[in-house]
């Protein structure tokens, strides 16, 4: 275990500018929160704008949203749930020194994730085959009022691509978190990155929590 | 220094941290059922009609669901409290960034109302359908007038438009 001479179980590299390891941790933690932050504020501008344009076309949103399938937006509201909950238990199995229950949290996540895409892909092609799309690529004509409906479908696709983006980068991150694990750099007094990861992971949720009735539950 | 890398300029020391703070398996189990139930709660919101409550219904019950993964999954509940604080800014700043456009959306309306020659772009568009009958089945033709419309109003200001 050449990888491991630095980090001997329990013990990992202080850096001269603290004076403790929790200091360390905290201030690690802080930097993440601040950036989280900077990501609900991201999005905070996006729900501003869904905000705007319920506001002038309430009837065109109840129209549009009934184009959106609620069993594939429910199925992947648990997916990511799920996903919230075995990541939480990755962390505590590195607080349990038990790093074969993190590989297997981890595993499990990154399977919830890839099933988040998958349905998001066969929603994406429904949309583009129906041509309910944003603007002037909006071709359907069963809707009522496509004038008003496209802006409906511009905002589903960038509040959702861009939600499946963060998706996309929270698989990245759990991955190297995955094969971090796989070289033994966590244990119960040291998770930093993995807990780091997790709150990413956890906001990815908590902003799907709010896009699922938002989007696909407008009464 | 036995246990330093040969290319560091400054030399690390490596310690032990403090013992972590591990909640029991129930408290997990606990929560996602909840969460789980909270999914379900939204979904049976959504089939009641109450008007203009349907809205903030749906926002309380996410606003729930989020506290709960926040105090529990992202385990602020038991970190450091400026972390919290730090978290809660951001929703306040949300809140701000939502009150002016609903100052300006509702101050909008007052304004072109006094001003008699209120069109909003919905209505530019059934008029456009109205003059040009043709136009009611090419979806182009409809979204063309959106986009000029308001322009051309906005800019006559004194004169009565009805």
């Amino acid at each position: 275990m050449s990888a491991n001479t630095n980090l001997e179980p329990g013990r990992f590299p202080l850096a001269g500018h603290f004076s403790t390891p929790a200091q360390q941790i905290d201030a690690g933690k802080m930097g993440m929160w601040g950036f989280l932050v900077t990501e609900v504020l991201l999005f905070g501008g996006l729900f501003v704008a869904y905000g705007i344009y319920r506001y002038l076309h309430p009837q065109a949103f109840i129209d549009a949203h009934g184009h959106l399938n609620v069993t594939m937006g429910t199925l992947n509201t648990v997916v990511l749930l799920v996903s919230s909950l075995t990541v939480a238990l990755a962390i505590r199995a590195a607080q349990t020194d038990n790093p074969g229950q993190v590989t297997i949290h981890l595993v499990i996540t990154l399977v919830c994730a890839a099933t988040f895409m998958v349905v998001k892909y066969f929603e994406y092609s429904h949309k583009i085959h129906a041509g309910l799309l944003p603007g002037a690529y909006f071709t359907n004509a069963t809707v009522p009022n496509p004038d008003q409906a496209h802006i409906f479908f511009g905002i589903y696709f960038l509040m959702t691509g861009l939600h499946g983006i963060h998706v996309l980068i929270g698989m990245g991150v759990l991955f190297w978190l995955l094969l971090k694990n796989l070289k033994g750099h966590f244990c119960s007094e040291y998770y930093v990155p993995l807990e780091i990861g997790g709150l990413y992971w956890h906001l990815v949720d908590v902003i799907w929590i709010f896009l699922f009735p938002l989007l696909y539950l407008i009464g | 220094m036995s246990d330093n890398n040969s290319n560091e300029l400054v030399p690390r020391t490596y310690v032990k941290g403090d013992a972590p703070h591990v909640l029991p398996m129930s408290v997990y189990m606990g929560t996602i059922g909840l969460l789980m139930f909270l999914t379900f709660i939204t979904w049976a919101a959504a089939q009641i009609d109450i008007g203009v409550f349907n809205l903030p219904l749906a926002l309380l019950i996410a606003s729930v669901k989020a506290f709960v993964v926040l105090f529990i999954f992202m385990h602020i509940a038991w970190d450091n409290k400026l972390n919290f604080v730090i978290i809660m800014s951001s929703f306040l700043f949300l809140g701000l960034f939502f009150i002016f456009p609903w100052f300006d959306m509702e101050g909008r309306v007052m304004v072109d109302t006094q001003r008699r020659n209120f069109l909003p772009r919905d209505e530019a568009v059934q008029q456009h359908v109205i003059e040009n009958p043709a136009a009611a089945n090419d979806v182009s033709q409809q979204l063309r007038p959106k986009l000029q419309a308001p322009v051309k109003e906005k800019l006559n200001f004194e004169g009565p438009h009805h």
